[in-house]
């Protein structure tokens, strides 16, 4: 919600998890209906989220670095359209050590990451824009600050 | 003035390091993908990223989204920080609260506390408990009824001062 200085946020309801997202916006929808005629600000979005903690997480490993990022790069059924997907604390296993692109790339030819490939152009899931990933266009290691 | 869906919804996994750093991963699925679906696709996903990472993956969120393709404009002078605070009895005996930013002047008693007789306020509190409305606390139990409704100040952050002080 956005007042008439432009300041926005963002107030919260809950509804079961099992609720379906045709639903759950129709509840939203009558929640609007219900709120706007209580609220000087002005509704702009609204937004369902799902979400899931685990219970009993793994240990991660001693030499984990979430600021080692693995950076895959994915063409679309789009030209000229690519999406990006990273993967943070990427084992130093999948870094190339030797030859060309040592240090930088990973190896692509790992087993894990062609599975992980092989599932993310699989046609479930896409850019932001719904451009449907296609094929893996390159992949790095990237250092965060 | 309508609300648009966006074309894609949003799967984030969130991931920890042994420093308790934590990072996320983002990606999007189809905007009409059913949520069992996602779900499904997101425990797809999930063990072949642990197998690349030395995190943890400890959460994920699944987000579908819609936006006013052309929102009205805010009353004049209204202002997020003074809210209508509802506090609601939950079916298993607690309580939950829901705030209702820039709450109009007009619903307000002098106390400050929020005119319950007040039709739209009716109107709220009926949507909200009404037998037919799936509205929840925290932990899922039904919203039964109101036990308090009143208006609270908070404080402005940086981002909500004014841009011309």
């Amino acid at each position: 919600m956005r007042d008439d200085s432009g300041s926005v946020v963002y107030p919260r309801v809950n509804i079961p998890m099992g609720t379906t997202v045709a639903e759950s916006f129709a509840a939203a929808d009558t929640w609007r209906s219900l709120v706007s005629p209580l609220s000087d600000a002005v509704f702009v979005s609204q937004a369902v989220h799902y979400p899931a903690v685990e219970m009993s997480p793994a240990d991660p490993s001693p030499a984990s670095n979430a600021t080692v990022a693995g950076i895959l790069i994915f063409n679309t059924a789009t030209a000229g359209e690519y999406a990006i997907v990273e993967i943070p604390g990427i084992r130093e296993e999948f870094i190339i050590i030797a030859g060309e692109g040592a240090g930088v790339q990973l190896d692509t030819e790992a087993p894990a990451i062609a599975d992980l490939v092989t599932q993310l152009v699989s046609g479930a899931w896409c850019n932001p824009w719904g451009f449907q990933l296609t094929a893996l266009a390159g992949a790095m290691v990237q250092i965060r600050p | 003035m309508a609300f648009v869906s966006r074309p894609t919804a949003s799967l984030s996994y969130t991931l920890q390091d042994a420093s308790g750093s934590k990072s996320q991963i983002n990606i999007n699925i189809p905007g009409g993908t059913l949520i069992n679906v996602a779900f499904a696709a997101a425990d797809a996903l999930r063990p072949l990223i642990a197998a690349l990472t030395d995190c943890a993956v400890i959460a994920q969120n699944i987000t579908y989204s819609q936006a006013d393709d052309a929102p009205a404009a805010a009353v004049a002078g209204s202002r997020v920080e003074e809210k209508g605070t509802f506090v609601w009895r939950t079916a298993n005996a607690r309580t939950t609260q829901i705030t209702i930013p820039a709450i109009k002047d007009s619903l307000l008693l002098q106390s400050g506390a929020v005119d319950r007789d007040n039709l739209a306020v009716a109107a709220f509190v009926a949507g909200v408990t009404g037998a037919d409305t799936i509205f929840a606390g925290a932990d899922g139990s039904d919203i039964r009824s109101l036990a308090a409704a009143y208006q609270r100040f908070r404080s402005s952050t940086k981002n909500q001062l004014p841009r011309d002080r």
